[in-house]
């Protein structure tokens, strides 16, 4: 192209402990333009973006910035290369001001040391004009939506001089026309050449925004193409291309019984859209989807914990008015949560306090624990579900992932309820851990239980699951069967390839 | 890791150790029985309020500054029907009130916080200056003097013959608050709750009712303590155990209580209880100023609660 | 039009003005002479303690901490500055003396709540009990100010105008000044308001956790001179109770707790409240006792008030 490249990065090596993150990953950034990195949740995107913003460090592999190496140690480093990141998550005070916050830690001072307060509100003011956004310098954080938010954090970007600004997912809370107005405002920066690293699901969006795009997978490079010479089907294939490495734990299940969940309508303000969705006992129903798209919120209002505005929920036939947890767990729905040491354990108490939680009752009588019962409910579980531990005195606190999680599974069995709705419930698990429990899910399918599966993971989905729900922008955007099922069909309905 | 948590456990122990070695050979007079049981009846009545304490710091939700201004109250409503020719059905029913009252302002610090999310230590603050003050004017600046038999019996009578009563009657609520927090639904709750409110709340437990009840026990054990202290003073006025609070904390925070919640028990209490009243009594024969208690205090909580950071990383 | 909306917004949202407002009002229609000079000068003087406090507990919740040990700081520094001036140091020696014995608690308070996780309600606990302490082991009790010229500071008069006014106007420009105008204010609210951002940005959250503490042991350590100069004695527990009084006054002026919101205007406006309120009960002859019975209830009423506003937003 014979452009200038402002960033590169070249065979990049990052390991977690037990887990290869990044290999061999080699990326490039010219100036000007906007460079879309795809890929799928855990490829290794929002590793690598962290490596260029300082926050972790590379195991091997090399960073140029305009062509000289540097090691960025730190966002400190970062920023003084001129990179500047934007996370979904806005790193503002919510109770300064715009131009507070444009100048944090940089305040442009008098002589006398006071902050010289017409000088920064100018300064903000310029970069927001600049930015065309129409922000009030002195308006405080909190009272401003989300894209205008974000225009100020592009302005801080801006006003830290960065060439190269990475934004992560800066549509996913943005209606249409504030799309459409971020990316006037992007084409903007890349005139005045800033030069932009762009992570998005949205397949339909890059076209119109993107110059070239690289697909992470599995934290490797798979391409660098140019936008526009690639197809949309294409590069779906080549974001989720990777083999199905497991041999399907199901088997054939076609066999229909009655309905034990089913939820109807559901409504929550912003967050769910007339979702309806049933599983029958012995079936396991997959919840696919993107990050964001609404999964976790529907199950957590299903099971209680959120409250919603309209629709149904009926367990085991039986309609629930109002659901708490508490009455969810009694009607014999079990919820295991995406995050397992928030939500799903008490990391400090032993495991057998931990696999009794949900069911105490089993165990007491007259308001009287049975300790005896409990440690053999937790040693029949250590056993049965083959937890790797010094016994059930054991805080889960000191246990990997994949075992941590097989508490959590343990203490839903005790309930032996009916339904049970596992979030994520392999993700950070090792791969063996990973067949086990697919092992387990699927025999208590077998056993009679309704079961219904979150997972990013579409290998994972297919090697489990009987029917396939996909979720967009908290609606069901499809249902598929066993049989029509792939890969490439579950993202385009997740991204909106298709409707 | 285990070992971590057995040293965590017998550290405390290891140090009550050290510390009456310590001050047995810094004061000859603190291993003669009669002291030691003098210490042992110091720690008695703070043990009772620890044990109240325990309850409410398991909840994570923060300390109880109430107990100290509950104890006053229900001790001095109490006395009226506890004097020396009253019948024993009133008695009874003083000891009823008390409890009825301690379990009422634990009840409402236990609304406070559950339901308003408002932090502990502000909430038990407020109610305990107003509590503090109903005493007062309850009282009216009276002293009740003169209680009946049995209450000087619980507070400064011996059992058997030689054990002062008010030590039975501390570990015998002390074994029944140990059994209710590890055999019983209810405590186990509150260490649920304690060691992780989401995960609690997604085991269909009711997160709130724990901590009401947290708080109502606190309130229920500082009204006991309330009797037993009367028959230890033989007379009731206002502020009779308004700086309590902080003594209890320092108990709780010695006995490895966490602040953090969901970890500590009934026996724990036990060995703070009796490091603070060791120490307390050595500088006593020491003749060392009292006022240098609250300086002991202070820095054995910063100390204890350091300690268990460390640890736990 | 313009200069009235522009004083609607200077209209602060906290309660402290209505309350101000309502409290002259009723105590005005009680009390016969209610708007004497004497009064007014006299609330004045009674006020300069409690906005020094309501000052600490401000800056203490603007970054989401909390200081309960204020006011046992302000007592601690003014008896070790009376103590100092009975050994023969002048005014001015003894109060640096006491301004340094309360840094080296705050100094305490600060680097355990900067670099170590305990929370500071129970570190502040720790030490304003230490603080206490030490005073009393001092002299025992109350000291004696040798010097008449000390009284000047709590009431003596520069052109009519009461010195502790004076001195509270100072307070307001300075703290004002920096909060406002100074980098240092700025990253305050940063770090009260979203610490991962003030982090992210440079700030050394650690160091201003720190800050905060000393500034608080200077500005405890003035309350404490000011109580001690109308007394003219320090009494290591006059300052009991004042950190739960700043904490109440902080918040009526419209502190949130959780950090990052409020101004120093409205901690002010909040302690004259609360002083205005103290200063009628004590001329209908409310007893002290109902007057903490008060100030416990409003403390309540105005922590769930304030939990309301937030679930609002």
């Amino acid at each position: 192209m014979g452009r200038e490249v402002v960033l590169r990065a070249e065979k990049i090596n990052k390991s977690f402990p037990g887990v290869k993150v990044l290999s061999d990953v080699s990326f490039d950034l010219e100036k000007g333009e906007v460079h879309i990195l795809l890929g799928e949740n855990g490829a290794g995107k929002s590793t690598l973006m962290k490596i260029f913003s300082g926050l972790y460090s590379v195991d091997s592999g090399n960073i140029y910035v305009n062509g000289e190496k540097v090691t960025i140690r730190n966002t400190k480093d970062s920023q003084n290369l001129g990179i500047s990141i934007i996370y979904q998550e806005f790193d503002l005070v919510p109770y300064l001001t715009v131009a507070q916050n444009i100048f944090l830690g940089r305040e442009p001072l008098k002589k006398n040391g006071s902050i010289d307060q017409a000088e920064m509100r100018k300064k903000s003011r310029e970069y927001l004009e600049f930015l065309r956004a129409n922000v009030d310098v002195d308006a405080k954080i909190f009272t401003l939506g989300v894209a205008q938010q974000q225009l100020v954090e592009v302005a801080k970007a801006l006003s830290q001089d960065a060439k190269i600004l990475i934004m992560d997912e800066p549509t996913a809370t943005l209606s249409d026309s504030e799309i459409e107005r971020l990316f006037e405002t992007i084409r903007r920066l890349q005139q005045s050449g800033v030069s932009i690293i762009y992570i998005s699901h949205r397949l339909q969006e890059l076209k119109q925004i993107g110059t070239r795009v690289t697909v992470l997978r599995d934290g490797m490079t798979i391409c660098t193409e140019d936008i526009q010479e690639i197809s949309m089907d294409e590069l779906v294939h080549r974001m989720v291309g990777r083999e199905v490495s497991q041999e399907r734990v199901r088997l054939e299940n076609t066999a229909r019984k009655e309905v034990a969940l089913k939820v109807s309508h559901l409504n929550r303000k912003n967050v769910l859209k007339d979702v309806s969705i049933e599983v029958h006992k012995g079936e396991i129903v997959a919840l696919a989807g993107l990050v964001g798209a609404g999964r976790t919120e529907l199950v957590h209002a299903v099971f209680g914990i959120d409250k919603i505005d309209s629709g149904e929920i009926e367990i085991s036939g039986k309609k629930m008015e109002k659901p708490t947890p508490g009455k969810c767990v009694k009607s014999g729905l079990g919820l295991l949560p995406e995050s397992r040491k928030e939500n799903g354990l008490s990391l400090t108490l032993p495991i057998f306090q931990n696999t009794s939680q949900a069911a105490m009752e089993r165990i007491t009588k007259r308001g009287i624990l049975n300790l005896k019962k409990e440690r053999q409910v937790a040693e029949k579980y250590i056993k049965q579900l083959n937890i790797v531990c010094t016994g059930p005195e054991l805080e889960p606190l000191y246990m990997s992932g994949g075992n941590q999680q097989k508490v959590v599974i343990g203490k839903w069995l005790f309930t032996e309820s009916d339904v049970l709705i596992f979030d994520e419930p392999t993700r950070g698990i090792d791969v063996g851990a990973r067949e086990e429990i697919y092992h387990i899910i699927d025999n208590l399918a077998k056993e009679g239980a309704a079961i219904l599966v979150i997972s990013s993971d579409l290998p994972e989905v297919l090697t489990i699951s009987d029917r396939i729900y996909v979720m967009r922008e908290g609606r069901i955007a499809g249902e598929i069967n066993y049989e029509d099922a792939s890969q490439e069909l579950i993202m385009s309905y997740a991204s909106g390839g298709r409707e | 890791m285990k070992g971590k948590d057995f040293l965590m456990k017998y550290s405390r122990i290891v140090i009550l150790v050290l510390i009456m070695a310590g001050v047995s050979i810094a004061s000859p007079d603190f291993l003669k029985p009669s002291n030691l049981l003098n210490v042992a009846r110091q720690s008695s009545m703070l043990l009772i309020m620890s044990l109240g304490m325990t309850c409410a710091m398991l909840l994570g939700r923060g300390v109880d500054m109430s107990i100290g201004a509950t104890l006053s109250l229900t001790s001095c409503v109490a006395a009226g029907f506890l004097r020396s020719n009253d019948t024993v059905g009133s008695v009874l029913i003083g000891i009823v009130i008390a409890l009825v009252i301690g379990m009422f302002i634990g009840l409402i610090n236990g609304v406070l916080i559950s339901y308003l999310h408002l932090p502990a230590i502000l909430v038990t603050y407020g109610v305990r200056e107003i509590i503090r003050s109903v005493a007062f004017f309850y009282m009216d600046g009276d002293i009740i003097s003169g209680f009946h038999k049995f209450v000087m019996f619980m507070g400064s009578g011996f059992a058997f013959g030689a054990i002062p009563t008010q030590i039975i009657i501390a570990l015998v609520l002390t074994a029944a608050t140990a059994w209710m927090l590890k055999h019983t639904r209810m405590g186990r709750e509150l260490y649920v709750v304690g060691a992780n409110p989401s995960a609690a709340k997604f085991s269909g437990l009711k997160a709130e009712k724990s901590v009401i009840l947290g708080f109502v026990l606190s309130g229920a054990l500082a009204a006991l303590a309330g009797i037993v202290y009367l028959g230890r003073l033989g007379a009731a006025e206002a502020e009779i155990g308004n700086q309590f609070h902080f003594q209890c904390v320092s108990a709780v925070a010695i006995g490895g209580i966490s602040f953090a919640g969901g970890a500590g028990s009934a026996w724990g209490a036990v060995i703070g209880a009796l490091i603070l009243n060791i120490l307390i009594n050595g500088m006593n024969l020491l003749n060392i100023s009292s006022y240098w208690q609250g300086t002991v205090n202070g820095v054995i909580i910063i100390v204890a609660v350091l300690l268990d950071y460390v640890v736990r990383k | 039009m313009k200069l009235k909306s522009s004083l609607l917004k200077k209209l602060p949202s906290s309660g402290a003005i209505y309350g101000i407002i309502l409290f002259v009002l009723c105590f005005s229609l009680v009390i016969p002479n209610y708007f004497t000079l004497h009064n007014i000068s006299n609330i004045a003087r009674q006020s300069a303690v409690l906005c020094f406090i309501s000052m600490c507990s401000c800056l203490a919740i603007l970054t989401n901490q909390t200081d309960l040990s204020c006011g046992a700081i302000s007592s601690f520094a003014a008896c070790v500055a009376a103590k100092a001036m009975n050994g023969g140091c002048s005014v001015l020696v003894g109060c640096l003396i006491g301004l340094l014995a309360a840094l080296a608690i705050g100094a305490i308070n600060g680097v355990l709540a900067g670099y170590t996780e305990i929370p500071t309600f129970i570190i502040t606990l720790a030490t304003m009990n230490i603080a206490e302490s030490l005073g009393m082991v001092l002299q025992g009790g109350t000291i004696h100010i040798p010097y008449e010229s000390f009284k000047l500071l709590s009431e003596g008069n520069i052109l009519y105008i009461p010195i502790p006014a004076l001195l509270v106007a100072a307070l307001y420009i300075a703290m004002n000044y920096i909060l406002k105008h100074r980098k240092y204010g700025t990253y305050l609210y940063a770090v009260g308001g979203k610490e991962d951002a003030a982090w992210t940005s440079g700030i050394n959250v650690k160091r201003m956790k720190l800050s905060v503490y000393l500034i608080n042991a200077v500005l405890a350590a003035c309350a404490g001179f000011i109580y001690a100069a109308r007394l003219s004695a320090a009494n290591p527990s006059q300052g009991n109770g004042l950190e739960l009084n700043g904490i109440c006054a902080a918040v009526l002026g419209g502190i949130v707790l959780g950090g990052g919101r409020g101004n120093v205007f409205g901690a002010l406006l909040g302690a004259i409240a609360i002083s205005i309120l103290r200063n009628g009960m004590n001329m209908l002859g409310f007893r002290i006792l109902t007057q903490m019975m008060v100030i416990g209830f409003i403390l309540i009423v105005i922590l769930a008030l304030d939990v309301a506003k937030k679930e609002a937003k």
